[in-house]
């Protein structure tokens, strides 16, 4: 319950913060508000699991660079759709016309259309990410846990749980979605970033929550008293 | 001294009625996995000395776990410096002479005869209290060492909750990690969950038990439970997150 309430209070203060720029006539994308609260929610969840839990027969090396490489992953995703919010958010002139709030110089346009390019996936970056994590983490896991004869330990079950129940849940809908649109004759070019970021914005969300909820299951520490 | 390793002990067993079992045995379970793995090939009976095994329980349910791994009980040799603790070991294991697997009981590492070697040397939470370590490991290495033998070590971590932010004993997982590779060994290392819970009624006893084991150094009990409580998590538990390490020869 607690992840879903910190996720509502993300999204009430980007909305909130969105109504007030859009009030002094700043047109922010029409969801950026829900992303940045998915991927702020995001890290959260990340910092929260990876600050309570030791990942049981992984060298400690290993763990220290996976942390590393999640945080920053998390943190660069959030920073990427920042960035490109701040490029997209148009200012109003007078008249009602819009024009951009930032005006790239020439020899950075190659970068803005790669980064326009990239827009519509930022949202569902995460969802892979995890995916590949996860599927690192079980490699390694299992491969420590089976020098030291463990051949079904409950690490490696737990990860195996959570790339069944928590990443490939919303990973493979995503990519059968993201194929179905791809290969849609009808659909309007306009359409499609906007179908792509809400599908990914609730897929992302209902991850975030698995993935919370999992790891407090397993936090849960269940100690039986050495008699 | 006798009253030094009879208070240790007190200290120690309070301590340990609050550490997680299942965690505890499964660490005791991923030593027998390690010890096993250095099963010689030729088919001969395997070799354990265990370094400062105080009374022997954890020496004792480790051969039992390599035996249920194997089928080879192990035979076995410790070291153990406390007078009091060596009488008591024999209370858990059964010497060689009456059909056991204890082969050796020295006071030292000094006095193991120089021709007895053996496939695992274990250090199960006893680094710390080997003065003059690399020195030792070295002897330990060069002279008692099977050749594909390995070197286990059980030991916290410095950063770990245990020491609850105050300087951590003397040969942590970490320095034994770098004396180890310093001698030329290939080492492995794994965390392993070691959860402590406090209960919900501690007594002023018990505090001062608690006290004496994890931090003797901090003589005002007030701050030494403000620093306990600030190690644990919202359900009174702090993962010490032992490291197993496993320092094996490198094929020349």
């Amino acid at each position: 319950m607690s992840h879903i309430l910190q996720f509502l209070l993300f999204i009430v203060l980007s909305t909130a913060g969105k109504s007030v720029a859009d009030a002094r006539g700043f047109v922010a994308p029409d969801l950026s508000a829900w992303e940045i609260a998915a991927l702020l929610h995001l890290l959260v969840v990340a910092f929260g699991t990876l600050d309570n839990e030791k990942i049981g027969f992984v060298s400690p090396q290993f763990e220290r660079r996976i942390k590393q490489v999640i945080l920053g992953g998390c943190g660069a995703f959030l920073f990427l759709k920042m960035a490109i919010v701040f490029l997209e958010t148009k200012q109003r002139v007078e008249g009602g016309g819009l024009q951009p709030l930032v005006s790239l110089a020439p020899s950075v346009a190659g970068w803005a259309h790669a980064l326009e390019a990239l827009t519509p996936y930022v949202i569902v970056m995460p969802l892979f990410f995890f995916l590949l994590i996860n599927v690192v983490l079980l490699w390694h896991v299992s491969r420590q846990a089976t020098r030291l004869g463990f051949t079904d330990a409950y690490e490696v079950r737990h990860l195996r749980d959570l790339i069944y129940f928590v990443d490939l849940p919303v990973v493979v809908p995503f990519s059968v979605l993201w194929i179905y649109l791809i290969l849609d004759p009808l659909l309007t070019p306009e359409l499609y970033p906007l179908g792509m970021g809400l599908v990914g914005c609730c897929l992302l969300v209902v991850s975030n929550v698995a993935a919370g909820v999992f790891s407090d299951q397993r936090r849960d520490p269940q100690l039986k008293i050495r008699r | 001294m006798s009253d030094f390793w009879n208070e240790f002990d007190e200290a120690y067993r309070l301590f340990s009625q609050y550490c997680d079992t299942n965690d505890w045995h499964r660490i005791l379970e991923s030593i027998a996995g390690a010890v096993a793995a250095t099963k010689p090939a030729s088919g001969s009976a395997l070799t354990v000395l265990d370094v400062g095994c105080g009374n022997a329980v954890a020496t004792q349910t480790i051969c039992e776990q390599v035996f249920a791994a194997t089928g080879w009980f192990p035979q076995l040799g410790v070291v153990e410096p406390s007078i009091i603790a060596r009488e008591r070991l024999y209370g858990h294991l059964l010497v060689s002479s009456t059909g056991g697997p204890m082969e050796l009981a020295a006071k030292s590492i000094e006095a193991i005869p120089a021709n007895r070697q053996f496939d695992a040397i274990v250090f199960v939470h006893s680094t710390y209290y080997v003065a003059h370590l690399a020195d030792q490991l070295q002897v330990l290495v060069d002279v008692h060492l099977a050749p594909s033998g390995a070197v286990i070590v059980l030991a916290l971590p410095r950063y770990s909750p245990f020491f609850l932010g105050l300087p951590p004993l003397p040969h942590c997982a970490d320095e034994v990690h770098m004396i180890l590779s310093r001698m030329g060994l290939r080492v492995e290392s794994y965390q392993l969950r070691s959860r402590f819970r406090l209960p919900t009624q501690v007594s002023a006893v018990q505090w001062e038990h608690l006290m004496r084991f994890m931090a003797p150094h901090v003589s005002d009990l007030t701050s030494f439970q403000a620093l306990v409580k600030q190690f644990l998590c919202k359900a009174r538990v702090a993962d010490f997150g032992d490291h197993l390490l496993v320092g094996r020869r490198t094929a020349s």
